[in-house]
Parts: structure tokens; C-alpha cells; sequence
């Protein structure tokens, strides 16, 4: 941050993507069919920019991390540093056997991949991603991002079930446990941002986060959430990690318990749409800890670098995903449950509840 | 516009985007149909059973916790939302708006001991409770 009045990288009332679009190439002036045409494309571009990172950290990075975790090269034979495995990978995932076993439940076996991938897409709907690169900003915002990322829970209970497999049945049950069990610390702790910022809103509670917490003369430490409240972000952190079910809590897909979970018996395109589901699942919850949490696309040097900030952000939280995947031990299926309601959903209580009296005694 | 014309419009794209990637997948895949192919996978062994099997009792306990629970959010977010108004305006006093979801938050926390009491929350037993129990009359 750069000395004195911070600059507002994100205004409420600015206007969003899709009327930005809009003005610039003149739909705007063709009624509602020139809204509706400026806000597909707008929801386009975002949806690709999404889909472009996971095509980034699914086939390519993932790899590279965790080979420099092990000491290992990784991909490094089509392109600069192996990037046109990303090509390479799609290409081949998408032209193998679709095998369907025999005995699936048909229609719920083919609408669970699709609704993985698409129910996480949804979320970024209102995710600010930097000036003006923002789909929508309605009121409810933060309460729209917990209620659409839990539909994914769905998606892998119709996937695990309707695999008719015993492994992906188990899979499927343990994925709603532990997203049930994590869900409610994630949103009490994301409630107690709602108690500083005062609203829903994400771009509010963006701008909330622009003062200046300590200013130490050359440089300024912004009112970034993390910084105000430590022990709600690692919190936060943690029972994201369960939501999105990465490790230590991957228990619904341990490849050493149940083969592979609820993926089990699905390959060729299923299969990619349901690991493109979770990556953008990362992703989800990397937005939402970047703009609850650290500031959203706030950083130093002139507004427009937003986007750059927003998604070092989101990567920063996709590489932590990956260490812990290197170094933490997984916990088993009772510690996950315990862990979940008796620890984090106490302490997120604790949290919420202290927030409340801190803030009640400031104001 | 309406702001959730773009969400509604994203919805569309995290649709079409699958459905696109089904579609060239479609086109391009080999399709080789064998009965031996489409067996259940159960770690190259000849599936035994059926796949609904009895699973542990558990998951409903949490369920049931969770239904509680997750109402209990539905109606703190209103109470997040107007907190710093509230205190902010001098119209009521700190005492007045904490105390009542003082009084909530603990009344379901007395819930949650108890259910973490009954073994609700715990996955599985130890032989030792298993022992107990089994005394018990």
C-alpha cells in the first residue's frame, strides 16, 4: 500500500461487468436483448477465466508442486516447463471410453458430473475480481456464495449413489458428513466478518477492508480481515479445506480406504467433469477467503492491477492446498466427524460471539 | 439490469460448459462395449452383494445435528446483518442486542453438550463404552 489515503480499488455502486461490456460495444443501447446478449458475455468470460485456472492447476500445476515436493522434474517435455501437457491431458481425457457399469442409475449417474462442475461455477457470480470485474453485486452476496457452494454436496451424494458400487456409496456419504460437519463453522465464521463490515454485500465488505489498520509512515498495513481477526482466518482456512475436501480432510476420496469415493466408477469425460468440479471448488474458496478475508482485489500499484492481486490470492490458497497435500497425513473418517463438531464448530461459536463484544465495545 | 440476469446468465455458461465438453467428448471417443467392462469395480474381484449395503447410523445422527444447526445460521445472518447498525446508533444499548442471541447461541450449545454427551458426534465406540454399556441394565 502506497503512503497515505489508501487507494479504493473497489467502490460500491461501481458498475459490473456486464454493463461495462455493454457500453463498450454498444449492446447496451439494443434494449433487454442487448442486456441479456452483454451479460452472457460477460458471464463468459468469467466462467472461462475460471475455467482457464483449472485447466492451469489441474493437468499442469498440481504436478510441478508436487513434484518440487518430492524432489522429483514432473512434466517437462511439450512446451515451456511441460505447460503443453494442459493440451496434451485434455485432448486425451476427453477421447477415452466413456464405460458405464451396468448397474447405474442412469439418469442421476449422468446429472451428477454436471451438476459438480456447474454448482461451482455459480459462485463466482459475485466474486469482485478487480475493478469493475464483477458479475453481480446483489445484497445477499456472501449468503448466495455458502448456499450455492453447498450444492456440490448434492451432486456427490447422486454421484456416489447412483454409481451402485460399494466404495463409491461409502464415498458419497462420507462427502455429505464431512460437508455438513464443516458447514456450519464455515459460515459462522464467515458471519463474523458480517459483524465488522455490517453487510452481505461483497464489494461492501471489500471497501470495509480499504482503511488503514496501522499506518507506520512509509508503508500502511491495510483493515484486511485477516490481520483484524488472526483466529477467524484460520479458522475459516480450515474449515474450507474440509468443505472442499482437500487434505488432511480428502477422507471421501482416500484412495487407500475406498479406491477413489464417489469417483470410482466414473471415466473419460464424467471423470474430468467431476475433478474440474473440485478444482473450481478450490478456486470457489480461494475467492471467497481473498475477498472476506484479504482484502479481494486490494494491493499496491494502480487500480487496474486488481485482477492480478485477486488471483495471487486464489493461487496462494490453491498452493497451500497443494503443500498440505504434501506434508499433512490424512485423518480418519471419526477424528474428521470429532474434529468438526466438537472442535471447529466451539471455537467458530467462541469466535463469533468474542467478535461481537469486540465490536460492540468499539463502536 | 437486473443484477441477477448475470447470474442467471452464468448459470447458463456453467452449464454449457460441460455440456460442451460431453459434446466433443461425444465425437471423438471410441466405443468398444464389453460385459466384462461394465462390471461393478470392486478391486478386480467379482462383485459379492448387492450395493446397498447397511452403513453406519451415524450419518443420520450428524444429519439431524446439522438440520438444527444450519437454521440456527439462517437466523443469526439477519442479526450479523443489523449488529452494526445497531450498536453504532445509540438507540439501543449493547446489552440489548447481544443478550438475546446470547441467550440463543446457548441454549443450542446446551443442545450440542448434550448430544456430545448421548454419543451423537462420535463415530464409533470404544470397546471400553462397548463394555459399559453392555452392563448397564
Amino acid at each position: 500500500m502506497s503512503r497515505g489515503a489508501p487507494e479504493m480499488v473497489l467502490q460500491v455502486g461501481e458498475p459490473m461487468l456486464p454493463e461495462r461490456i455493454g457500453d463498450l460495444t454498444g449492446l447496451g443501447e439494443f434494449g433487454v436483448a442487448g442486456e441479456l446478449i452483454a451479460a452472457f458475455l460477460a458471464a463468459f468470460i468469467v466462467g472461462n477465466l475460471m475455467l482457464a485456472m483449472t485447466g492451469l492447476a489441474g493437468p499442469w500445476a498440481k504436478r510441478k508442486i508436487t513434484a518440487a515436493f518430492t524432489d522429483r522434474i514432473a512434466v517437462n517435455q511439450i512446451g515451456p516447463a511441460g505447460v503443453g501437457i494442459i493440451v496434451a491431458d485434455a485432448v486425451r481425457l476427453l477421447s477415452k471410453e466413456n464405460i458405464i457399469p451396468e448397474n447405474v442409475d442412469r439418469p442421476a449417474y449422468d446429472v451428477a458430473p454436471i451438476v459438480v462442475a456447474s454448482s461451482a461455477m455459480l459462485g463466482f457470480a459475485v466474486i469482485p475480481m478487480g475493478t469493475g470485474i464483477q458479475l453481480a453485486d446483489p445484497e445477499v452476496g456472501l449468503a448466495y456464495v455458502f448456499a450455492v457452494s453447498g450444492i456440490a454436496s448434492l451432486g456427490l451424494v447422486m454421484a456416489g449413489y447412483a454409481s451402485s458400487n460399494k466404495y463409491s456409496l461409502l464415498g458419497g456419504l462420507r462427502a455429505v458428513a464431512q460437508n455438513i460437519a464443516y458447514e456450519i463453522p464455515l459460515v459462522v465464521t464467515g458471519m463474523s466478518v458480517v459483524l465488522f463490515a455490517g453487510s452481505l454485500q461483497m464489494s461492501t465488505i471489500v471497501e470495509a477492508q480499504s482503511q488503514a489498520l496501522i499506518d507506520l509512515g512509509v508503508v500502511s498495513i491495510p483493515q484486511w480481515y485477516a490481520l483484524v481477526n488472526p483466529f477467524a482466518f484460520v479458522l475459516f482456512l480450515i474449515a474450507n479445506f474440509a468443505e472442499v475436501g482437500r487434505n488432511p480432510f480428502d477422507t471421501p476420496e482416500a484412495p487407500t480406504e475406498i479406491v477413489a469415493g464417489y469417483q470410482t466408477e466414473y471415466s473419460s469425460v464424467y471423470f474430468v467433469l467431476i475433478y474440474l468440479g473440485e478444482f473450481l471448488h478450490i478456486f470457489l474458496g480461494g475467492a471467497i477467503i481473498a475477498t472476506i478475508f484479504l482484502g479481494g482485489p486490494a494491493g499496491p500499484g494502480p487500480a487496474f492491477l486488481g485482477i492480478v492481486w485477486f488471483l495471487l490470492k486464489i493461487w496462494g490458497v490453491f498452493m497451500m492446498t497443494q503443500w498440505l497435500r504434501s506434508a499433512v497425513p490424512r485423518v480418519r473418517i471419526d477424528q474428521l466427524i470429532e474434529i468438526g463438531w466438537k472442535g471447529l464448530l466451539v471455537l467458530s461459536f467462541a469466535n463469533l460471539l468474542l467478535t461481537a463484544i469486540i465490536v460492540g465495545l468499539i463502536a | 439490469m437486473n443484477e441477477w440476469i448475470a447470474v442467471g446468465m452464468l448459470a447458463l455458461v456453467g452449464l454449457l460448459i460441460p455440456l460442451a465438453m460431453m459434446a466433443v467428448s461425444y465425437l471423438i471417443r471410441p466405443s468398444v462395449p464389453e460385459t466384462s467392462k461394465r462390471a461393478t469395480y470392486e478391486s478386480g474381484e467379482v462383485p459379492t452383494g448387492g450395493t446397498r449395503i447397511r452403513f453406519n447410523i451415524q450419518y443420520y445422527m450428524v444429519a439431524l445435528l446439522f438440520l438444527v444447526f444450519d437454521i440456527e445460521t439462517v437466523l443469526l445472518f439477519p442479526w450479523a446483518v443489523v449488529y452494526l447498525d445497531a450498536v453504532e446508533s445509540d438507540a439501543v444499548s449493547l446489552l440489548e442486542i447481544l443478550g438475546p442471541m446470547l441467550v440463543f447461541v446457548a441454549i443450542l450449545l446446551v443442545g450440542l453438550a448434550w448430544a456430545w454427551r448421548s454419543g451423537a458426534v462420535q463415530w464409533a465406540r470404544s470397546p471400553y463404552q462397548v463394555e459399559t454399556e453392555a452392563d448397564r441394565p
